[in-house]
């Protein structure tokens, strides 16, 4: 076919220098993820391209290509270990693209280059979804279309910005299309093949066990681990203990969960004190689900277990936002039975003696159980205990050792060594991990819970009272926390008052720029199954379906073509005639038969030559037609100044 | 690809059952404008539907974006393109006579009466591309159908396709058309070399009337069939493009009777046309005087452009339907 020849020809320099321009800025958003050395061999690539376009050099040989595909491979092996995942592969493909461009000699290579550019966009936004590098991604598919529409045109190429002004213009036209796709297409809730493993770096939030340290190598990472809005008035902070995996078994060094049930969906009567908010969770690659406790009413596909904790069907490897009414006036299991009560007072059979015989001295001397919680509070809160992040090595018996001799931890020390006491004591108890609190951002009424505020602490059960929370991290006296803990229990909020306008402008923009993450966080990265239904409920549609989608789909992109049709069509209609033209062509009709039919080169004096020569007694009117015809068309007179009547008048007398 | 062939040819042949036959002015209607992606249309086709499949499996609303967004401008994309043909005013003008052998040109009058610019209307034969054109906004453009020939008689064109990808090449649109324009072929002049028998001179016409090459009496427009030693090469470098000739004055022209019976040498009737048709025309080179006679066609001794033509008209057709 006649296409084939096109594709067979070759780019034009100005059509390689556009590709490369395209890609250069792709790369350059690319650049900010993969590692230096492979961004550097890329654009080494691209420079070589773009001299090699300009001087016309000769493209290299297979050899070569086969040797730079072998480097590029095996550079991004060294670098990352694979060639998997939204990262190495987004650097390989940035490598082939540069490879690929050493052999792009016709119009088909360099069409098929800006496909894989495509792919490599794609790629990329899986790797990262913040604000300015999505907004860099659509720089750069702009730029990409504007390419495409360069190279594809090898006749008469248009210029570099008229380029980008043409594409951006098709771009405005498909906009709207877009929206309805991605608004209505339907959304599937969970992937359609294997999620992609937990991120190698392997700090994406708490995880199902506790040891020293676990908890504290969270505390440096200022990374959001999720987002909450609040419906109402947020509860106070000292309130926003959002809870993840409880955690039962000790084995002397480690604390793991028991046994975990699911609890059903009965409720007792007595919960009060509801708050309704949406949480937006990041993808942590745990099942669970953070929430305040009690949840009382959550998302279709998660379960409470009967530690209260809410825990989605499949981990979650996508951002996530679902909507939670919890109950923080609550009673938690008044009666502790079976292998609840077990786990409660579980311990190793040996080991930390010391803590253990401290914990027997306070049950004989207490009367009862919430005595005993009050000496060990008041323990850490009048004895030396210091908070710090960066806590000293506990070797042996970890307990005994924290206790008696380093006497400065961070919070896992703190409710691993309570819950331990507890235990001892018997007092059924265990530990809580989660977040605590959060940075309320005024501007939007929600609040960022970032890992730095991943905390543990511990709940034990009274009598009468069920599980009761418990923070020993909270009693450490203020003047002991050596080092920030950046939520409620510091008061950090007296730093800001000294430091003046610039702090607060800074923490101004600061606030803003989150609000403006929640708003994209919840309404375009979140946008899944729930929230698109969410969305079309709140637009009238009754009870909504995927069928039903499909049908407004449909509809609305068939409504939306047919804009599109008719407007292509009002741009493409051929312009109307001048009247005075249609009447000179009326003329030229008319005096057909004496002079055959209108010759399409001749102008009217020439017309007029031929009536002379060819049909002379029409002459005089014909020069009287076309003097009037000249004038209406070209003599500078104002349109209401025009007059068709002398020419109509010589018309009807021709043909009389 | 012998299938694709197949189904090309079978589509054409169904296309100039559906049309017919087009008269000037030819306007591309929607009905007569087919559609259909190219091969980068389907590759980027493929793109899609790999990244809507990692769109729904990484459920990665960036990724929904990017990929509804290449999915609507492919759409918008394929309206234009389609409309990028339509209302087009084609007239097609019969091409100028050539021998056998030579390009026959047709001229092919495309006119944009509409106020946006058709960019990238490209002008196939059954082959290939011969060539692309933009044309602006109300406004006309002339592109040349050129077709080798080979046998003498009347030449048509078949089928001259009209096609654009413009704006992206993802779809290709195209349209066939069915002229009734025709050109004229003479039959292809053979070896110069063996030279007519003289075989009468007429005298007493007064000298002037001929055109000689004894006296150089100044330039003239080349008109094809113009001697090339006559070119006045160095006057024309002046001039863009067209070439003069000198014309020469005074001098007795020679006058010959160019007869079948003459050429009864050559081996066949098409290789005894092409002996008449050189003769004729070194004769019309050389500013000589001349009459045909053929089998039922007898043309009297006379000279000039008209003339010629005449004469190799009548050999074009010798033996044919008229």
């Amino acid at each position: 076919m006649t296409s084939a020849a096109e594709l067979d020809a070759r780019p034009t320099t100005r059509s390689i220098h556009v590709l490369l321009f395209a890609l250069a800025v792709l790369f350059a958003g690319i650049a900010t993820f993969t590692a230096p050395w492979i961004s550097a061999f890329a654009f080494a690539l691209l420079v070589w391209r773009g001299f090699a376009a300009r001087r016309s050099l000769r493209m290299p040989g297979r050899a070569v290509k086969a040797i730079l595909a072998l480097a590029g491979v095996l550079v991004v092996l060294a670098t990352y270990r694979t060639v998997n995942g939204a990262e190495a592969g987004s650097a390989l493909l940035m490598l082939m693209i540069g490879i690929k461009l050493t052999e792009v000699k016709r119009v088909r290579d360099a069409v098929f280059t800006l496909v894989l550019a495509w792919f490599l966009v794609f790629a990329a936004l899986l790797y990262s979804q913040e604000i300015p590098f999505v907004a860099w991604m659509i720089l750069s598919g702009w730029a990409l279309v504007a390419a495409l529409l360069t190279v594809t045109r090898n006749a008469v190429q248009p210029e570099f910005m008229s380029a980008f002004r043409q594409s951006g213009r098709y771009l405005a036209q498909a906009l709207p299309f877009a929206v309805i796709l991605f608004l209505l297409f339907p959304r599937l809730p969970g992937p359609l093949w294997g999620v992609p493993s937990p991120n190698a770096s392997g700090v994406t939030g708490l995880d199902d066990s506790m040891s020293p340290g676990s908890i504290s190598r969270l505390a440096q990472s200022d990374e959001v681990a999720f987002r909450v809005r609040f419906d109402g008035e947020p509860p106070p902070p000292a309130e926003l203990y959002w809870r993840g995996p409880t955690l039962s078994s000790f084995n002397g060094r480690t604390w793991l969960p028991g046994v975990v049930r699911f609890r059903g969906q009965q409720r007792p009567t007595d919960l009060g004190n509801a708050v309704s908010y949406t949480v937006m969770l990041e993808p942590h690659q745990r099942n669970w689900m953070y929430a305040l406790t009690w949840p009382a009413s959550y998302p279709e596909d998660a379960l409470l277990t009967s530690e209260f904790l809410l825990a989605a069907r499949r981990p979650i490897t996508q951002r996530r936002s679902y909507e939670v009414v919890s109950f923080l006036a609550h009673t938690l299991d008044p009666e502790l039975s079976g292998d609840h009560a077990y786990w409660a007072l579980q311990m190793p059979r040996e080991g930390n003696q010391r803590a253990r015989e401290l914990a027997q001295s306070w049950r004989q001397e207490a009367g009862n159980p919430r005595d005993i919680v009050q000496r060990a509070l008041a323990m850490f809160r009048d004895e030396e205990f210091f908070y710090t992040l960066e806590p000293p090595l506990n070797r042996g018996d970890i307990v005994d050792d924290f206790l008696f001799r380093t006497r400065s931890g961070f919070c896992e020390h703190y409710a691993g060594a309570f819950v331990f006491l507890m235990r001892a004591a018997g007092v059924p108890a265990r530990v809580v991990t989660g977040y605590l609190g959060g940075e309320l951002n005024e501007y939007s009424n929600y609040l960022v819970v970032r890992q730095s505020d991943a905390h543990a602490w511990a709940e034990v059960w009274l009598e009468g009272e069920g599980w009761v929370r418990v923070d020993p991290t909270a009693a450490i006296s203020p003047e002991r926390i050596l080092s920030g803990f950046s939520s409620v229990l510091n008061e950090q909020q007296t730093e800001a008052g000294e430091a003046g306008g610039l702090f607060y402008l800074m923490v101004e923009l600061e606030m803003r720029w989150e609000a403006l993450n929640v708003v994209w966080n919840e309404f375009f990265l979140g946008f899944g199954p729930e929230t698109q239904f969410n969305l079309l409920a709140s637009m009238g549609m009754d009870d909504p379906d995927w069928q039903k989608m499909v049908i407004a789909m449909l509809i609305l992109m068939t409504v939306l073509g047919m804009l599109l049709w008719a407007w292509l069509w009002w741009t493409h209609r051929p312009l109307a005639l001048d009247p005075a033209l249609l009447l000179y062509r009326r003329l030229q009709r008319r005096l057909a038969r004496r002079l055959g039919p209108p010759r399409l080169h001749e102008g009217p004096e020439d017309f007029y030559r031929r009536v002379l020569h060819d049909a002379p007694e029409h002459a005089a009117l014909v020069r009287e037609f076309i003097d009037a015809y000249l004038a209406s068309r070209y003599l500078p007179v104002p349109a209401e100044a025009r007059t068709l009547a002398p020419m109509k008048r010589i018309l009807r007398r021709l043909k009389a | 690809m012998r299938f694709t062939r197949r189904l090309g040819d079978a589509a054409r042949r169904w296309a100039r059952r559906r049309q017919g036959l087009d008269r000037n002015p030819i306007v591309l209607n929607r009905r007569r404008v087919y559609i259909l992606p190219t091969r980068q249309g389907a590759a980027f086709g493929a793109l899609l539907f790999a990244m809507l499949l990692g769109s729904m499996n990484y459920s990665s609303s960036p990724g929904f974006l990017l990929t509804f967004s290449l999915a609507a401008l492919a759409f918008v994309a394929m309206n234009h393109t389609h409309r990028n043909l339509e209302k087009l005013e084609i007239r097609i003008g019969h091409a100028d006579a050539v021998f056998a052998g030579n390009e026959a040109r047709f001229p092919l009058y495309i006119h944009n009466a509409s106020g946006v610019a058709r960019n990238g209307i490209a002008l196939d034969d059954d082959e290939r591309t011969q060539a692309v054109v933009d044309i602006a906004p109300e406004s006309a453009a002339t592109l040349h159908f050129r077709i080798r020939t080979s046998r003498r008689g009347w030449l048509r064109p078949q089928r001259i396709g009209l096609h654009t990808t413009y704006p992206f090449g993802l779809f290709r649109a195209w349209v066939w058309l069915h002229p009734e324009a025709s050109c004229l072929v003479y039959p292809a002049p053979a070896e110069p070399g063996l030279a007519p028998p003289v075989t009468a001179l007429e005298s007493g016409s007064s000298e002037a009337m001929f055109r000689g090459h004894e006296d150089f009496t100044g330039l003239r427009a080349y008109q094809p069939g113009d001697a090339p030693r006559h070119v006045a090469w160095r006057a024309s470098a002046r001039l863009d493009g067209d070439l003069l000739v000198k014309e020469f004055g005074g001098g007795a022209a020679t006058t010959r009777m160019l007869r079948w019976q003459d050429v009864m040498f050559e081996r066949d009737d098409e290789a005894r046309l092409s002996r008449l048709a050189r003769w004729i025309m070194d004769a019309h080179a050389a500013d000589e005087r001349w009459g045909l006679e053929l089998p039922g066609v007898s043309l009297p001794v006379d000279g000039g452009q008209a003339h010629f033509e005449r004469c190799l008209r009548e050999l074009a057709l010798f033996g044919l339907p008229r």
